[in-house]
Formats: C-alpha cells, structure tokens, sequence
C-alpha cells in the first residue's frame, strides 16, 4: 500500500471535519493511524466524531483503546477520565464501571473503587451471576479488607454457591478484624455462625484463638484441646500452651511448649516463654540451655542488647547461675558498654565467692581490674584474693562473711525499690527527660537519641505512618518510660490511631507530671483534654501518674547509678539508707523486701527494645493497670507463692475487656458504655488543630515555633482560653504583638472542657436476627445517629476529622462499625497540618502537596529506594525539610544508600537548626563500611561542621585537625582549623 | 544553586519547565524519559488531575555521568501551568539551576506565553533569582501545527534576554534534547565557574 503524506491526510480530514463531513472525515483520521498506529489524539478524535454522529459503541471502542494505552503505560488518572468518557456514552453499559473501579483501585481511591464495584456487583447479582458477583465482591474486599459489611455478603454468596471452605475463610476474616478491633464478642458471634456450616477445626482454632484474646482461658482450652487432637502443629500448641499459662495450669503449658519447641525449635516465642517458666521456677540450668541457641542467634544478629536482657531473666530469680553471668559478660563486652562489663563481672565474682570458687573469683577480680585499671577498690579486692590464695584459709562462716563484705565493698550497689514518693526526688521540666537526680553522664547522648527518634515520630505521624510513628516512639519509652516529650507523643499517637481511652490515659499522667513540677496550668490543660477524650474518666485514673517512679527505676540501670556510687566518694542516698543491704544482695538481685516479685515479660527480649540492665525489683504493682493486674494474679498463682509482675503475653496483647472498646451487647441490645469514636467532643477542629500544633511544638522543644504558632492562632481565636494557658505556660507576651484581628464572625469554639459532652446513655437496639448475618453484625438495622450539631467549621472537617459522634440517645453500631473499620483510608486522607510543615505557606498548596504526595506513594510503594532518594533530594530542594527526611529514611532502607541518606538527613537536620541530631546522623554515616575515603572525607567535614554549629568546638577542631593531617587541600579545612584555633 | 554533597559525592542540578497550561512541558520530559537510557534515567514521577492536568509537578531525574569524580545528576522539573497553581510554581523554582521556557507557539496562546514568562520573571524575583543571568533556553514547542506564529513575531513577544531559542515539537520528539543540552551546556559552565 501506497504511504500516505500525513500532513496532506490531516489537512483532508480537518476540513472535512470543519465542514461537518464526520462520516468523511473519520476515514481519513484511520489512514493516519495507518502511518502512526499509536497516535493516541487521532484514535481519541475518531472517538469523538462517532460520538457526534451518535455511534456510541464505535466512540466507545476507540476511546477504550486510548484509555487501555493509558492504563497499560500507568497514567492510570488519564486512563480513568478516559473510561468516565465512556461511561457517559451509555450508563448502562457495565464494562466501564469494572475498568474504572480496578484503575481507581491501583490509583488507591479505595472509596471510589468500591462505589464502582458495588454497581457491577449488583449487576451481577441481577443476573444471577453468583460467581461473577463473588468475584467482585472479593476485589472490593481485596482493597478493603476491613469492610466487613462486604465480606459478609461475600460470604453469603459463597454459602449459597456451595464453597463452604471459601465463606468460612470469610467468617475467621471477619472475626480476625472484629478481633483486631476490640470486638472479641462479636468476633465469637460471627465464628459461631461460621461453625454452623462447617464442623471442622478452623474455626474451632479460630474461636480457641478469640476466646484467648478474650482472656476466657477454659473455653480457649476446651477448643483448642478439640483442635490439638487433630491438629498438632506448633501454631496451635502454641495457643493451647499459652491458654495453659492464662488458666494458671503451668505444668501442662510447660509440657505442651516443650512439645512446641520439640517440633519447631526455631519457635522463639515457645521458646521465650519456657525460658520464663524455667526461671521463675528457679532451673536456672535448663532456662540457660533454652535460652542459649536464642542468645547466640542474637548475637550474631548483633542484637546484643536483646540477648542480655533475655539472660538477666535467669539471673533475677538465680543471680548466682555462673554459666549465665558469665554469657552476661561476653555480651557485655560484644556491646561494648564498660558499665555493663562491670556490672557481669562483679555479678560473677559474687557467685564465684558463693561457691568458693577462689580461683575463679581471682580470675574475675583481675579482668574486673583489667576493665578498670584505676579503680582502687577493684584493685584492693584481687590482691586480698591473691594474699587469701597464700594465706591459712579461714573455715565456715567467717569465711562467707569476709567474702560477701568484700565483694560488697567493690561491687555496685544493689537496685533500690522505690516507691511513689521518690518522684520528688526527680528532675523535671516539660522537655526533659525524667530521671533520678545524679545521673548526668549521658545526658547529651540521651537527650539526642531522644530528640532524634521523636523528630522522626512527628514526621512519620505527619504522613500518616502512624505505625512506623509509633515504632520510633516506643524506641524511646522502652529505654526511657517515663520522658514527657516521648510520652506526650505517645498520646499524640493514640490520638490519631483513635485510641482515646489510652490516650486520655497520657494525658492524666502527664497532668500530673506536669503538676508535680508546679506547671498547674498544663496539668490543667491536660486533665482537661484528657475529659474530652474520654468524657467522664475516672478522677481514679489519676492514680496512674503515681507509676513512673516505679517504672522508671524499673527501667533504669542501677549499674549506671551505682557506677557513680563507686566512683565517688558519696554514694547515692538510697544506698545509704540500706547499708547492711549489699552484704545480702547482690548488684542486680532483688533486695529482700522484694525478693519473691518477679518481672515475667514474655515479650522481653525478642520483641521490645533493651530495658536497662538489669531489672530492678518493684516495690509495687501500682502501675499496671487492672487487667494487668488480674494477669498477674492469675499468672502468679501458677508460681506458688510469688507475688509476679506481668507483662502481657504476646498473644495476650489485646486490650482487656474493659478497655477493648464498648460493651456491645447484641442480644440484650444494650450498649453498656460510649466507645472512643462514639465520645468525640464537639470541639470546634479549627481549635483543636491550633492547640494540637502548639503542644506539638512544645513537646519537641521547638518554643520559638510554638510561640509563633500560638500568635497565630490567637489572632483567629482571641481570647480562646486553652490557647490563652499555653502562652501563658510558654510566657508569650502577647502586649508586645499587634492587636489581634477581630474575632470572625463564628463565635470561638468553648473550652475543651466546657465542650466535652456527657457520656451518652445507653442506647436501645434491635434484636438480632438470628439466621442473618449481617443483621447480627446489625451493619444496617439500627437507625442512624442523628447529625451533631456542626460548627460552620465542623461542616468544613474532612473526611477524616468528621468521626462519627454519637447522639445523646445512643450508638448506630453500623455507623460506629463503619466508622471504625472505614477510618483507614479515610485517615490515609487526613490532611497534613500545613503549619507543622516546614514551608508550606497555604493550605491550597499544602492540599495539593497532599494528592501528590498519595499518588506517588501509590504508584511508587516504600521499596523503590531510587525514587524515594531522588524525591529527597527534590523535596529537599523545595525546602520542604520535613518531608525530605521522611523520604531519605525510606530510602536508607537500602544497605547501598546508607551512607547517603545518613548524609542527607544530616543535612536536613542541620537546615531545621537541629545540628545535634545532625551530628548523629554523620556518625551513622561514618559506621557503614567498605565506602571510599573521599566519602569518608566528606561525611567528616560536615560532621565538624555540626559540632561547631553544637558549639563543641573542641571535637569540631579535632575533626578537622584530623582532616588536614589526611589532605590540606581538601576543601576549605585549613581555614577551618585556623579559624577554629583562633576562636579557642 | 546547584547541590554539592561531598560525602555522597553527587551534584544535583536541577532545570525547571515552566510555561502556559497545556504547551508541551509533561510532554517534552515524557519524550525524554521515552529516549533515554535505562541506566541513566530515574523514574518519572508525573501525576495529573482527572482533567489531565499536571499535579503538582512531574519530575524527572537523569544521570549524566561522573564529572571531576563526582555522580551528576539533572532533575527535571515541569511546573503546572494553571495560573492558580502559582504556590507550586514557586516553591519548585526554589534551588533552579536552569530554566527551559515552553512557549506554545499558536497564535492564540500568544498571551498566556507572556503571562507565563512575566510570572516566571516575577517567581525567580520572589526566590532571590535574576531572570538576566539564570541559565535559560527558550523552546517554541507545537511548531507543527498549522495556526503555529512565525517564529520571528514569537521573538518579538517573548525573547527578553538574547536567550537561546529551540524550535520544537515535542510530541513527536523534535527538539526536545536540544533544548536540553542547551540548557545543561549553560547549568554546567555555571558549575564550573563557581568551582
């Protein structure tokens, strides 16, 4: 065929067009497409002209190779408008609908992928098309798992189609995020139902499982035992072991975990566990030979700090095991922390002077004098080791004696129980960390790997990472429990996962920390935001703020402490207070008071970042919390006498039943209490969300931005009193600004406290329909809650802030359910608090950053380190700091690009005047080997950089004295050192 | 200001499209990421709005090789071209390093295209830059089309600044990488006067 002249052809075609031959003029564009078959404006023309001409299936045709093009190539946003084209030729063509719900659903548009999918589900179920529908049904499901509405007619579906084992795997779905959800209850209820059509163990482990959350341990056995007849893998044991330990039968746990461990011993949890039983029980040998192939696993991970914690389990019921004391000094010295060298030697020269093993005890004095050269008393204590070798040995107790008083003499003080009282003897401001007075050594240190780990929580809980947050956060509060800038972020955290009660719990404690320090105004302000979470807390609650000190001493290392007492010539005071005490306990034994109490943290060691070493006794369990408290009561009474203290068990770690969300009540249809959701204040968002930035400010210690955002939001809220108490608690002195504008026409939101509602009363509802599912679930029977009454800027929230509030007269458990399993994408949306962003100047701009910023992470996914650098870069080239950092951690997932990101964070971190963190982040960078020396280089002139900008400006001499002995040339590091010189 | 790291050893330049809705810019970078080598192209991040408008902006990062042993990198930005994105037009010219203006070369676009450059003008101001002396090219993209202005009334309405000029058209490739070596060529002499 003769090759046509392209631009001859289109000249043809517009003026055929222009002069309203479509019917010609539509041959003539398809001869171009002849020339470029990928010509995607032409075929996109075509479309249009058979449109004109009403030839809707020809339109629809041609536009539908446009838009798979499009979809095919990942612009999936053209491809959508594309197929809305088409939808518009002929709504009732149902192909469109199923294209546009799988693109909005790679687009991660989860609402608009279901509202798409529900139209071609019901079409289907209109034809009778059941296996269509299901498959429809489960895309839907695919996208949104927690949409249990859906996945009940899914299952439905299925029971009708005969596939059982498919609509029980629905109903353990259903009772898994029911579960998940705080909802044991009606989790039980959906899995009975499920048990009605199939009699097999799945769901009898999954009811064993629920009923295991749920604390019901007789039932979970009764299931479980059903199970573990047929089922003996180590998955179930595990459970039925576990539901052992909860119903206080110790021995058979024990027995059914050693089966566990028989079969699996790659099973860490079993295996935790048993070391548990075995150390509360005092075999220190069998717990050491258990947890050993751990340890080494750790260490070779480089995990030291997990297997030291896993060995001081042994040694707080059998301080005397040597095998294990000694592994405590190997991993002491694998961790490289001299006071943890210290701590193991002298815990092992006390058992070596135990058992009478004089020559080992020599041989420990002396490593202990090796450690510490300077140390008189170490050094008094292996020469009368070696003097007593010489010398007559004494007999008996005089013997004993004269080596317990000696071995007091040199080793460290023994941990001290501390009560509630002790919290006057703290120091405390809101940005600092809580700790005992005297211990000063790491401040710096800590103080920066706290700073650095909160920074990173408030950016990842800026996007919404709100896990990723929280993993941050928790680094900080396992090593320092009781730090008000980690624990304020806490409740920033629990805020935003909708965990209200907990985080009304924050707020009591930090309230009253906040008053012991003598800032009555927070403390008032946060009893009070503690009232609008959880309306109606009891005043009882307030009884928790009593625990740090306990928690605190728990976490703290009495090594640290007593370091300084061998180091100075006045111990601490609570070593005074006991001095008989050292003869009978050993450095890190429980003193006899708290002799029989017992940490039993089963989550210790493989799941929680290092506590500090070694754990020191409570005095009592006032902390826990009243589930807490009946764990361990229950756990207790399996360890004959001994008053145990309990941490959760891993697969126990759902919230008890009183604070597992409300007390749904489906047969009786009451509600016994408001659930978290159901309890939002009426509190006008505008204010909330100032307050929130400017505490969010003052939690990161960032005052001059908390002032400015305080300046701000009063000139829209005047005289609002909660911001009014935080620039009195900040000293802001409002006189010295500009008047204020007048107040905007709404009237300024109340008070939090003023605000917060009463909690609703019970609520009537319907019964449920015993052979419908979903009536059970009651998704759509209950009436609706009625409208809050909106603020004009309530009207405006989005999505996301607009959580349902309950009515005065009672709960829409489907709006509740909805809302509660609806709040994930919904959240996803939440926009980012513009002014918290480093420069996002409008709330337009901060939108649009938004939607950008979820389309990219919905085409690029967090493992595409490239990208995610390159993004860096460029949001760093915006000034957009914040966001940078997030995208340089994303990508420091990758081994590769560690020593850039480290590099790059470190310079964010200097652009945000945070030169301290920056430091931290260089020193990472300096760590990652096999990196050529320029980039060595390099990384070490910013780091001298940073320490100047910290104004140590010794270490920033001595690193660039360093660099110019290396390479005078290298950048400007002679002037540095010069300028440096001259300055000291 | 081009961005030197010494420990990571890169030079990140960054060259921003600005222009008019709709003249060509997510094209001009789509063709390029099209060309382009894979080892030497990044992802192309481009997000458009249902109506196929560009979100935010498109961004292009492309390896140019290792200049005095460090890894160059260009950055290709397009800004979006809707007046009321004016925000994100600034906030990306923030650290330019070059500036390609598409100019869409129909005559009807002609006053969008001075609108586009005064406001590029006044952006670069607003972020410490002088128009007169950024690395800057000028494409006359859609040279194709038949309602396309003469090249020589374009240079009357939009030259400013004995600019160079390319003549493009960029949906089918036509100029494309000459605007951008030409642009690149001005970007690294820059670089090598500041070093």
């Amino acid at each position: 065929m003769a090759k046509i002249n392209p631009i001859k052809t289109r000249q043809e075609a517009e003026k055929a067009e222009k002069a309203g031959k479509l019917d010609q003029a539509i041959p003539l564009y398809r001869q171009l497409l002849e020339d470029n078959p990928r010509d995607w404006n032409t075929i996109n023309k075509i479309g249009d002209l058979f449109a004109k001409i009403g030839k809707m299936r020809e339109a629809g045709d041609e536009y539908a190779k446009v838009a798979e093009f499009y979809a095919r190539d990942g612009f999936h946003l053209k491809a959508i408008a594309i197929w809305k084209k088409i939808n518009k030729l002929d709504p009732s063509v149902v192909e469109p609908y199923a294209k546009l719900a799988d693109l909005y659903a790679k687009q991660g548009l989860v609402m608009e992928a279901k509202g798409q999918y529900q139209i071609v589900a019901e079409d289907q179920l209109k034809r009778n098309r059941l296996r269509e529908a299901a498959e429809t049904l489960r895309k839907m499901v695919e996208i949104d798992s927690s949409d249990l509405k859906t996945r009940s007619r899914l299952a439905d579906i299925y029971t009708k189609e005969g596939s059982t084992d498919k609509a029980v795997g629905e109903y353990i779905a259903i009772s898994d995020e029911l579960n998940l959800k705080g909802h044991p209850a009606e989790a039980i209820q959906v899995l009975e139902k499920g048990l009605k059509i199939d009699h097999g163990i799945r769901v009898k482990a999954q009811l064993g499982k629920v009923h295991l959350a749920q604390r019901s341990y007789d039932k979970a056995i009764a299931y479980l035992e059903e199970v573990s007849a047929q089922d003996t893998s180590p998955e179930s044991m595990m459970q039925l072991g576990q539901a052992y330990l909860g119903a206080k039968r110790v021995t058979d746990a024990q027995s059914t975990l050693e089966s566990v461990l028989e079969k699996s011993p790659s099973s860490q949890e079993a295996r935790i566990i048993l070391v548990q039983i075995y150390a509360l029980q005092a075999r220190a040998d069998e717990a050491y030979d258990t947890v050993i192939p751990l340890v080494e696993q750790l260490l070779l991970k480089r995990d030291a700090d997990r297997a030291n914690n896993l060995l001081l389990q042994i040694t707080n019921r059998s301080p005397h095991h040597v095998r294990t004391l000694q592994k405590l000094v190997e991993v002491a010295r694998i961790r490289q922390n001299d006071r943890a060298i210290v701590q193991a030697l002298s815990n092992l020269l006390e058992a070596h002077l135990a058992s009478g093993s004089d020559r080992a005890a020599e041989d420990t004095a002396a490593q202990l004098v090796e450690v510490e050269p300077d140390n008189e008393q170490f050094k008094a204590r292996l020469e009368s080791l070696r003097k007593k070798k010489a010398a007559p040995v004494l007999s008996g107790p005089a013997k004993v004696a004269v080596e317990k008083k000696a071995a007091a003499d040199m080793t460290l003080p023994p941990p001290v129980a501390v009560g509630a009282s002790d919290l006057e003897g703290l120091e405390f401001d809101t940005g600092a960390i809580v700790r005992p007075q005297g211990r000063s050594a790491d401040s710096n240190t800590d103080r920066e790997f706290i700073e650095e780990h909160l920074a990173e929580s408030r950016v990842f809980r800026k996007y919404g990472l709100l896990d990723k947050a929280e993993e941050q956060v928790d680094l900080v509060l396992n090593r320092y429990p009781n730090i008000f800038d980690g624990r304020f972020e806490k409740k920033e955290i629990f805020k935003e996962t909708e965990r209200m009660e907990e985080a009304a719990r924050e707020c009591l404690w930090l309230a009253n920390v906040a008053r012991k320090d003598g800032n009555e105004s927070l403390g008032k302000m946060l009893s009070d935001e503690a009232q609008v979470l959880w309306p109606g807390i009891s005043d009882a609650e307030s009884a928790v703020p009593e625990a740090p000190a306990l928690e605190l001493e728990a976490a703290e290392p009495s090594a640290e402490l007593s370091l300084d007492a061998v180091g100075e010539a006045t111990p601490p005071a609570a070593f005074e207070a006991m001095p008989e005490a050292p003869f009978e306990a050993a450095p890190g034994e429980a003193p006899a008071a708290a002799e029989e109490e017992e940490e039993l943290n089963l989550e210790m060691g493989m799941e929680d970042e290092a506590p500090a070493e070694p754990p020191a006794p409570l005095e009592a369990p006032a902390d826990l919390s009243a589930s807490q408290s009946a764990e361990a009561d229950a756990l207790a009474a399996g360890f004959g006498d001994a008053e145990s203290e309990l941490e959760p068990l891993p697969a126990l770690s759902l919230p008890p039943a009183e604070e597992a969300g409300p007390d749904l009540d489906f047969a009786s249809g009451s509600i016994a209490r408001p659930i978290a959701l159901g309890a939002a204040p009426s509190v006008d968002p505008e204010v909330a969300k100032a307050v929130e930035e400017v505490d969010s400010y003052i939690a990161l210690g960032f005052v001059d931005d908390a002032k400015d955002a305080l300046r701000d939001a009063l000139s829209r809220f005047p005289g609002n009193e909660s911001l009014m108490e935080r620039a009195s608690s900040l000293g802001l002195d409002l006189q010295a600004r500009p008047e204020p504008a007048p107040a905007p026409a709404p009237a300024p939101a109340p008070a939090p406290k003023a605000a917060a509602p009463a909690p609703p009363p019970p609520a009537p509802q319907p019964p449920a329909a015993e052979n419908d599912l979903l009536s059970g679930l009651s998704f759509d029977d209950l009436p609706a809650a009625p409208e809050p009454a909106e603020t004009p800027a309530a009207v405006n929230m989005r999505v996301a802030e607009a959580a349902p509030v309950a009515d005065a007269g009672g709960i829409d458990l489907g709006a509740e359910l909805s809302a509660l399993f609806d709040a994930q994408p919904a959240l996803e949306e939440a926009p980012v608090d513009a002014s918290r962003s480093s420069s996002f100047g409008d709330q337009g701009l901060q939108d649009v950053f938004n939607e950008f910023k979820k389309g990219v992470d919905s085409q690029l996914g967090e493992g595409d380190y490239d990208t995610r650098y390159n993004l860096g870069i460029a949001y760093k080239e915006m000034g957009l700091v914040d966001e940078a950092i997030a995208e340089f951690q994303l990508a420091a997932k990758d081994p590769k690009r560690s020593l850039e990101c480290s590099s790059m964070i470190g310079i964010c971190f200097m652009e945000k005047g945070m030169a301290d963190v920056a430091v931290q982040w260089y020193e990472r960078g300096l760590q990652v080997p096999g990196r050529a020396p320029e980039e060595y280089r390099g990384l070490r002139y910013d780091l001298g950089i940073a320490f100047e900008a910290t104004g140590d400006l010794a270490k920033a001499k001595a690193t660039f004295a360093d660099l110019v002995r290396e390479d005078p040339s290298f950048r400007d590091v002679s002037d540095k050192l010069r300028d440096l010189q001259a300055r000291a | 200001m081009t961005f030197i790291n010494y420990a990571s050893r890169e030079i990140n330049c960054k060259i921003v499209y600005y222009g008019p809705g709709l003249c060509g810019k997510t094209t001009n970078l789509q063709h390029i990421y099209d060309k382009s080598n894979v080892g030497t192209k990044g992802k192309l991040i481009s997000l458009a709005t249902e109506t196929d408008r560009t979100l935010f902006f498109d961004f292009l990062p492309l390896e140019l090789g290792t200049v005095r042993g460090f890894k160059t990198r260009f950055h290709l930005y397009t800004v979006p071209g809707q007046v009321f994105y004016d925000a994100s037009r600034k906030l990306i010219l923030k650290g330019v390093d070059g500036v390609i203006f598409v100019a869409d070369s129909q005559e009807e676009r002609m006053d969008a295209n001075i609108e586009a450059l005064d406001n590029l003008v006044t952006n670069l101001k607003s972020q410490g830059y002088d128009f007169n002396t950024i690395p800057y090219v000028l494409q006359f993209n859609k040279r194709d089309l038949p309602t396309a202005m003469p090249v020589e009334e374009m240079k009357k309405l939009l030259c400013r600044r004995n600019e160079p000029i390319v003549e493009a058209c960029a949906a089918k490739g036509t100029g494309v990488f000459e605007t951008l070596r030409a642009v690149a060529k001005v970007v690294l002499q820059e670089l090598n006067k500041g070093q």
